[in-house]
């Protein structure tokens, strides 16, 4: 079974939002509702400081908050690794989002539910790479599987020294990010 | 943060229902002749005010509120504080309004099936409030479970978390049955006692949990302040920053100093103060602690990514 992730490279990223802009034209989202948002990072001392860009989504975690806190159980894990919400089942209670520590989930007020990245899985069980990352036009972004060590995706995580968001959170997120 | 004022009433009101219901056990324990009225609000008290607070809970759903038949899969996931939250509501507010239907004498049809169902409650009140009393306690402590679990909101991902809102809820519910039965049973002698001679007890009670309540508070933000970046911001928030009125004159003051400053005058008086006096004092603990739960969901943010 394939484990999808994606591998973000930070060193890469100029924040243009083409990523966050893309995924909202593919998921036919408002322009107010962000299933991926970029955040700008200040860094350095005075006088030598920096400004650089993060891109957040759902890290399709391996141990997932939103999965043990919904009391509906309408969070899911699929077998490829991606964290999916049934909107069919969701209460719309909010609990997730209060739970993501990666607040990488927003509420759709028309329908009442919970949404968020789902890593398109529907192009990807196409073969076809998610929206974010056919659009980043610095090429910072890889998508692949994990499970295949002879995949860019497994090669780069090495090589590059790819980090993940908050490891001491203990939700083993399935982004990698290099900075 | 996803949640707001709502969430906070119904867990403020969830809080003081289990908190008057384990009041009325305690004071049926301890003295069910003198603490009778204590008892009765008790009671009453709790399946209305637990009750009530499901209309917030609900006006903050988004599809659940729509289609409602989607509520029942609330008790499916054992491993979510909410779904336990689910389990021992559910039952509790029923039993309680039962067992509150039991102390007043004006919602008493005539009819042979309430006379029934009335005598078979009566026949099993010993065993209601037993069970009542461990789904209380549960309800006490779930609410604040359901925020202490959350490892990305540094305020809240706290063992004493919980224990905090345990002692606010008996407090609340102590006060809520107080200033109920100041309106009902005022002045009344209950078997030679006068009540306001009980409240002189109970108050001594009172200012314990208050006590406790204030060194959890410290404890609590002093543990937090000292962790992360974000937690200390938290409590930045709350000390000096944007709710800093609201925690200085709505917890600090109206929830600890007014209360006690009164509870201690009458120690101090050695006999017991007027019920208008015992009356400002215990709704200015029911106002404390709204504002606690409102103010700790408020100032919660979520961790730093990087």
């Amino acid at each position: 079974m394939p484990k999808y992730a994606l591998l973000i490279d930070l060193t890469k990223c100029v924040g243009c939002r083409s990523c966050t802009t893309a995924c909202q034209m593919q998921n036919e989202l408002e322009p107010y509702e962000r299933w991926l948002r970029v955040q700008e990072v200040e860094g350095g001392k005075f006088p030598s400081v920096t400004k650089w860009f993060l891109t957040v989504q759902c890290q399709h975690c391996d141990k997932p908050p939103c999965i043990s806190v919904c009391p509906v159980r309408a969070n899911y894990k699929r077998k490829d690794g991606i964290v999916m919400i049934d909107e069919d089942r969701c209460v719309g209670c909010k609990y997730c989002m209060v739970a993501c520590p990666y607040q990488a989930r927003i509420f759709n007020e028309e329908r009442g539910v919970a949404q968020k990245c789902w890593l398109c899985y529907r192009r990807v069980e196409k073969g076809v790479a998610p929206a974010c990352v056919v659009a980043c036009p610095a090429s910072a972004r890889y998508f692949g599987d994990l499970e295949d060590p002879d995949s860019e995706i497994s090669k780069l995580v090495v090589r590059l020294k790819a980090t993940k968001l908050r490891p001491d959170l203990g939700t083993e997120p399935s982004l990698y990010y290099v900075r | 943060m996803a949640w707001g004022f709502p969430i906070a009433m119904y867990l403020f009101l969830a809080g003081m229902g289990a908190g008057a219901f384990l009041t009325a056990i305690v004071a049926e324990i301890y003295n069910k002749v003198m603490f009778r009225p204590l008892i009765r609000a008790g009671l009453v008290l709790s399946g209305i005010l637990v009750g009530l607070g499901m209309p917030f809970l609900i006006a903050d759903l988004g599809a659940g509120r729509t289609q409602p038949w989607r509520l029942i899969w609330l008790i499916s996931n054992p491993t979510s504080p909410m779904t336990w939250g689910v389990w021992v509501l559910t039952p509790f507010i029923p039993l309680a309004l039962v067992l509150g239907w039991l102390e007043v004498d004006f919602f008493n049809p005539p009819w042979r099936a309430a006379r029934w169902f009335r005598a078979l409650a009566l026949r099993w009140r010993t065993r209601l409030l037993q069970i009542g009393a461990l789904l209380a306690l549960a309800i006490a402590i779930y609410t604040g479970l359901l925020l202490g679990v959350v490892h990305g909101v540094p305020l809240w991902n706290t063992s004493i978390l919980p224990m905090l809102f345990f002692v606010s809820a008996l407090s609340t519910g102590l006060a809520a049955c107080v200033v109920y039965s100041q309106f009902t049973a005022v002045h009344a002698e209950h078997d030679g006692v006068h009540l306001a001679k009980s409240y002189f007890y109970v108050n001594q009670i009172h200012s314990a949990l208050i006590v406790t309540e204030t060194v959890f508070i410290f404890c609590w933000l002093f543990i937090v302040a000292n962790g992360s970046v974000t937690a200390a911001q938290s409590v930045q928030l709350l000390l000096t920053g944007e709710y800093s009125l609201y925690f200085w004159i709505g917890i600090v003051f109206f929830g600890i100093v007014d209360p006690m400053l009164i509870y201690f005058y009458e120690v101090v008086l050695g006999k017991p103060l007027s019920p208008n006096w015992i009356l400002i004092s215990d709704s200015s603990v029911i106002l404390g602690g709204l504002v606690l739960r409102y103010l700790v969901i408020a100032a919660a943010l979520p961790v730093i990514l990087i």
